[in-house]
């Protein structure tokens, strides 16, 4: 099976997301800071006139978080259940091609807190396939529902 | 001593001749200078006016061609498989205002009629959503970008654009297919619309080689605004950007003043005060160099530049301009400064000189005082001594020895003569004694004999030593006047080099502002070319999202994607290599300032070591007539001291003659009295110290 994806960096790792779960790439955008959300949750921004959270995904994965760079970017993923949008800060994005999927073989290491699932035959290797629920914890979720219900 | 006016004497001769001749030298030199770098600095700033306006020009093309590519390709996805997928066609535009609101204000679709054969179905189907066709089923969506009155928020709405047919941006593109033969991109002349200033960016889709209809956004042009106060803050110059039929579409000057009281924006050039102007601002072509020209502005009323660039792409036209008195100003500022300072040196410089003529004058008068003393007879006077090294000093102390040699020279004549009186008078007195005495006498004679030949011979090694300092003198004054010929072609290539120096550190300068323009032109690209990366991420997710119709799609996506990253990777090539030619730039900068100042302190070295050298030259040429004069005393008394040896000799001849010859005793002796007293009286003008 092949699918469509856009392979991106955060905290050192390559992951790739499957293009029908974006709804657009932005580039590094200005955003406002909530209180009382994780530390992996930057804040809020708004988005074809709607706050959506941005969730910086270095912090997800454990890592360090850089510094702000020209080549950040903002994933825009759409949800499904609950139905919602938010906001994925990325290192970089380095590409947009269609993959080969292994459904679960061959997990050569496994990418921080995230589950041994499909993963894309790219040159960077063999990248973890990860959808908005792999990213998202519950407690995050509530976090998040908490947070657009303030905004 | 006779009295020297102050024009005849040594420090008015210095003014007049040595002084006044340099003063005049100098600020010739300096008015030059002045007039030289005033030049250049009104060059420097006509050049920065058109570099402003070719870059305004270069932003303003780059802009353009951007939203050119958008609408090229919207039209290769419609000719590349989505022609006919009224559906995903109308969510592909509607995903381009979302994504670039609020830089563009709408993005449309307008097929011809029935151009797909599917106006019948789809309106009785509904299929390709509400507001997307015309009363006849026409494809014809227009979707468009509106502020919320909530809170500023964008929201997205489509309606059928109806009657485009008389419209430019349906007419343009269709009638360049025609001429061309090929689908390219066409931008519309500047219209208002709901407020907003905007054009239209539209390109033909060519199906089956036949015209199928025209897509394209709609562009605002409230950023052109941002190009012109841009350079207005950062040059102090006025920017006017016009369409290519001659509108105003930006200017940052007073619109009300320009076109007498009404709105400038939209208005046509001929319409405006600039309309005397037009002819030259329109005729400027694309791709030459800036059109730098002078004028009376029919505006301010004042001599302005005005430097104008037409872009290539399209034909807009940019006009900078900035006033002449703005321009000349700092020039003015320099050019006083330099005047100033020159003015001052030169100050300083003459009352050093007088200075230093006025004690050479004091020090010379009292030397030709003293000899006036002397000349008189008067040796009482002690002749002050001098701890001066030069020439004056070596003078007083040569005037000081001869007055000591003078003292004793004539204390001793008249010791002698006394002695000689004495002796005269008792021969006189005791002729019986005169044969017993003629011994004493002569011996007497021999001691005065001896006497005036040690005077004779002090005479004689003073008049050597003065000539000796009077050979040494001109010798000085020689070595003085070709040392002088030697600096002032040291000091002609010095200030050749110089000038040289300052052209070199002119051009550095200027390839320095050149490469920092280059700098924000690769900032620019990079920019776009991150943009247009972003583009293609998203134009490949719609693609993928449209299924199968996107396959196409996905392919161009790809592309532009490859041409950013190459565009990219070529920009920080030019950067890295723009930084370092700016580090060398500097530090070549560095060293020639560096060397134009060692130089200047060279020039001005020099010009003092031959002021000093011209002073020494005069200094010893005075000090050889002096030398002149007492040399020739000097001789007159050698003379003189050699008369009364040559009297003594005679004398002692006569003192012998005496033993011979007796009986001619008493008229020898008469003889002799009358010569002491002759000798008495031609020493007895001369006054001795105690």
């Amino acid at each position: 099976m092949s699918v469509l994806a856009v392979i991106w960096r955060a905290g050192g790792t390559v992951l790739a997301t499957e293009a029908r779960a974006l709804v657009e790439v932005l580039p590094p955008l200005a955003w406002r800071p909530s209180a009382g959300l994780p530390e992996s949750v930057r804040g809020t921004f708004v988005h074809r006139g709607l706050t959506l959270p941005l969730v910086d995904a270095a912090a997800l994965l454990g890592a360090p978080q850089p510094p702000d760079r020209m080549m950040n970017r903002v994933l825009v993923i759409r949800l499904r259940e609950p139905p919602r949008s938010m906001g994925l800060w990325v290192e970089c994005v380095l590409d947009v091609s269609r993959f080969e999927i292994r459904e679960g073989a061959e997990p050569a290491e496994r990418a921080g807190p995230l589950p041994n699932g499909p993963r894309a035959q790219t040159r960077w290797g063999l990248v973890p396939l990860v959808g908005p629920s792999d990213l998202l914890t519950d407690a995050l979720m509530d976090a998040l529902t908490r947070a657009e219900a303030a905004a | 001593m006779s009295h020297v006016s102050f024009m005849r004497g040594l420090s008015g001769r210095l003014l007049f001749l040595g002084v006044l001749p340099a003063i005049i030298a100098i600020a010739a030199i300096v008015a030059l200078s002045v007039a030289a770098q005033r030049r250049s600095l009104s060059r420097g700033e006509e050049r920065v006016l058109a570099a402003s306006a070719a870059g305004a020009a270069a932003e303003l093309r780059v802009r353009i061609e951007r939203w050119n590519d958008i609408a090229q390709t919207m039209a290769q996805a419609q000719m590349q498989g989505m022609f006919g997928q009224r559906k995903a066609g109308s969510e592909f535009t509607r995903s381009l205002v979302e994504s670039f609101s609020p830089q563009i204000v709408g993005a449309f679709i307008a097929y011809e009629r029935d151009a797909d054969g599917q106006d019948a179905a789809s309106l009785k189907s509904g299929d390709s959503g509400p507001g997307t066709l015309d009363a006849a089923g026409r494809f014809v969506p227009y979707w468009h970008a509106d502020a919320d009155s909530s809170g500023g928020a964008l929201s997205v709405a489509v309606r059928p654009r109806i009657g485009m047919e008389t419209m430019a941006f349906y007419q343009a593109p269709k009638a360049q297919l025609a001429s061309l033969g090929k689908p390219e991109p066409v931008v519309t002349e500047p219209f208002e619309k709901g407020g907003i200033l905007m054009v239209s960016h539209a390109c033909p889709i060519v199906i089956g080689g036949k015209f199928a209809g025209v897509v394209g956004v709609d562009r605002s042009l409230t950023t052109l605004a941002t190009i012109a106060d841009s350079i207005r803050s950062r040059v102090g110059a006025d920017v006017f950007i016009l369409s290519p039929q001659g509108r105003f579409v930006a200017a940052t000057a007073d619109g009300d003043a320009i076109a007498g009281g009404a709105s400038l924006a939209m208005r046509p050039l001929s319409e405006t005060k600039f309309g005397g102007l037009a002819a030259r601002w329109m005729s400027v072509t694309s791709g030459g160099d800036v059109d730098l020209f002078e004028e009376i502005d029919p505006v301010l009323a004042e001599p302005c530049v005005y430097a104008v660039e037409r872009t290539s792409a399209e034909g807009w036209v940019v006009v900078a301009r900035r006033s002449k008195a703005e321009i000349m100003h700092e020039a003015d500022i320099a050019m006083f400064r330099h005047v100033t300072i020159g003015t001052v040196l030169m100050i300083a410089g003459a009352g050093t000189m007088l200075l230093i003529a006025r004690g050479i004058s004091t020090r010379v008068k009292g030397a030709a005082a003293a000899a006036d003393r002397i000349a008189r007879g008067d040796l009482t006077i002690q002749v002050p001594d001098s701890a001066n090294t030069d020439e004056t000093g070596s003078l007083m102390r040569s005037m000081r020895s001869m007055d000591a040699n003078l003292n004793t020279l004539v204390g001793n004549v008249k010791q002698a003569g006394i002695r000689l009186n004495s002796t005269a008078t008792e021969i006189a007195a005791t002729s019986k004694q005169q044969e017993a005495s003629t011994a004493t006498f002569g011996a007497a004679s021999n001691q005065i004999a001896a006497a005036v030949k040690e005077i004779t011979a002090t005479g004689q090694d003073l008049v050597r030593t003065m000539e000796s300092v009077n050979r040494i003198g001109q010798e000085t004054a020689a070595l003085a006047a070709a040392g002088k010929t030697g600096l002032q072609g040291m000091e002609a290539v010095m200030q050749e080099l110089s000038q040289g120096t300052r052209s070199i550190a002119d051009k550095l300068g200027a390839i320095s502002e050149r490469s920092q323009k280059i700098t924000a032109v690769i900032t620019t690209i990079a920019k776009v070319a991150d943009q247009t990366n972003i583009l293609s991420i998203n134009a490949a997710i719609e693609a993928e999202k449209a299924g199968e119709i996107g396959a196409g799609f996905l392919v161009i996506a790809r592309e532009i994607r490859r041409l950013a990253d190459q565009t990219a990777s070529a920009t920080l090539d030019i950067e890295q290599i723009v930084q370092q030619m700016q580090t060398a730039v500097s530090a070549g900068v560095m060293e020639m300032d560096r060397f134009s100042q060692q130089v200047r302190h060279g020039v001005r070295d020099v010009a003092t070591a031959g002021t000093q050298l011209t002073e020494i030259i005069t200094r010893v040429n005075d000090s050889t007539e002096s030398f002149t004069q007492v040399n020739e005393s000097m001789q007159s008394q050698s003379e003189g001291v050699q008369q009364i040896s040559e009297a003594m000799a005679s004398l002692v001849a006569n003192a012998n003659q005496t033993a011979q010859s007796a009986h001619e005793f008493g008229r020898a002796a008469g003889d002799l009295q009358s010569a002491i007293a002759v000798l008495r009286e031609a020493v007895a003008r001369f006054k001795l110290r105690e």
